[in-house]
């Protein structure tokens, strides 16, 4: 893993890198949820033996980054949502980048793409066969 | 130089031809850092032999040996590259500039609109993770200064979180790594020699795998790193989200399916045999290719030699 990280021109200390990562962890467990969560909820979410106290320590932070907002709810701790991107700009500028021209989708690395209707079976007996259950729309059972 | 001139040729096309299987039998890191390098010199010695050919073809026009003070009929008569071969290559050579200019073009201007794109994202996203609010399942990484992750909201429903954790480490790994450069010189490679064509949609496929890689020992857990991909590749296929968004290169469809069963089996092994193998081709190729260049400056220091014993009268 080290290896694979050197020669970058991010985040230099061990410790941050880490960090970042937990960061969009719990910043992807917040979209994902249709409710704010408190700290709690979060690493409930999240399913890591985290420390509670490394889960605000995250989730502050991404309030001081302004991706997230707070709210008291009805008890003691806040819960938190992630911002939407208010004018949807981004999301408009990404749209146009991909559709628009094969070079700049070129630039980018995407997780899975070039899927026929045919991988679909295979896609589906391999998740058979790594022993997960699916329900009808691929979703897994119980997520969080 | 008639033997000589013509291994970079050979080069390139046992490159193109093998640079998949190759690829297959080395651990992906390893594969893309030979693999590249092996096709840039292959394509620098055949635009070099190009030129070699090219210019005893030029070399014989009355106009050039008067200039140069060589004689036409000794580079004629000595010449060992056939009239026909060398205007041929000629074209080949314009050709290739072209298609160069062309894709390079295209490249940098890609880049700069994402890089206008990325510095815009580390104004407003301070952190790694964009999410955006979107019904179809999309996640890329889009390098930059800082780098970030973008995710569509339905991408982010589609998978747990455990299966997110290979997702992002995925895409960190290709902006950690600088993924996009990679592709880049394969592309080029690519461009500049023809028998290259296929060459930057391998690289792809094996900077995929490296991310696959490094994702699944990060999470420790190819299984995991595999059930990522086929949720993803559902997640994806099951929206209708299939529309054409445009990919600048043909894959041969199955490409997910590829990189799980790579995930389920074991890694594959550092194959050093293999590696020194291509070293030994790669350097082979580029021996002749300056032997070659020794023999053509060679031609025309005779031509030049007959020119000056004729007393100055080219002929």
């Amino acid at each position: 893993m080290g290896r694979a990280q050197m020669g970058r021109a991010r985040p230099v200390s061990r410790q941050r890198a880490a960090a970042g990562t937990l960061e969009s962890e719990v910043l992807a467990v917040l979209w994902a949820a249709d409710a704010p969560l408190t700290p709690r909820g979060v690493l409930q979410a999240l399913g890591r033996p985290l420390a509670y106290t490394t889960v605000m320590t995250i989730l502050s932070r991404l309030h001081d980054k302004g991706a997230v907002g707070r709210s008291r709810s009805d008890g003691v701790a806040y819960a938190y949502s992630p911002v939407l991107d208010a004018a949807g700009l981004a999301a408009q500028r990404m749209r146009v980048l991909l559709d628009r021209g094969n070079d700049r989708a070129a630039v980018l690395s995407r997780f899975v793409q070039d899927l026929a209707d045919t991988d679909d079976a295979a896609l589906a007996e391999a998740l058979r066969r790594l022993g997960v259950h699916t329900g009808a729309d691929g979703s897994a059972a119980g997520r969080g | 130089m008639q033997v000589d001139v013509y291994a970079p040729v050979l080069l390139s096309l046992l490159l193109g031809l093998f640079a998949g299987p190759v690829g297959r039998r080395l651990p992906p890191r390893t594969a893309v850092h030979v693999i590249v390098p092996a096709a840039v010199s292959a394509a620098v010695c055949w635009l070099w032999a190009l030129a070699l050919l090219v210019w005893t073809a030029i070399g014989q026009l009355s106009y050039v040996a008067g200039q140069g003070h060589w004689s036409r009929t000794a580079l004629h008569a000595d010449d060992p590259v056939a009239g026909p071969i060398a205007w041929t290559a000629g074209v080949a050579l314009a050709g290739a500039a072209a298609v160069f200019v062309t894709v390079t073009a295209r490249r940098v201007r890609a880049v700069w609109v994402t890089r206008r794109l990325a510095a815009e994202l580390c104004r407003t996203h301070p952190q790694e993770l964009v999410v955006l609010t979107d019904d179809t399942p999309q996640a890329y990484a889009l390098p930059g200064r800082r780098g970030h992750i973008v995710v569509s909201t339905a991408m982010v429903k589609a998978l747990d979180p455990g299966e997110r954790r290979v997702l992002f480490a995925h895409e960190r790994a290709h902006l950690d790594g600088r993924h996009h450069l990679w592709l880049t010189a394969a592309q080029l490679a690519g461009a500049a020699d023809p028998l290259l064509a296929r060459l930057p949609a391998t690289v792809h496929y094996l900077l995929e795998r490296w991310a696959d890689e490094t994702a699944a020992e990060q999470v420790a857990d190819r299984r995991l790193a595999a059930q990522a991909l086929c949720r993803a590749g559902l997640a994806t296929l099951r929206t209708g989200a299939s529309r054409p968004i445009g990919v600048a290169l043909a894959f041969p469809a199955g490409q997910v399916r590829a990189r799980v069963n790579a995930l389920i089996d074991d890694p594959v092994p550092t194959r050093w045999l293999l590696i020194a193998l291509i070293a030994l081709v790669v350097l082979l190729a580029a021996a002749a290719a300056v032997d070659a260049g020794r023999d053509a400056e060679h031609l025309f220091e005779l031509a030049m030699r007959a020119y000056r014993a004729s007393g100055g009268t080219a002929s």
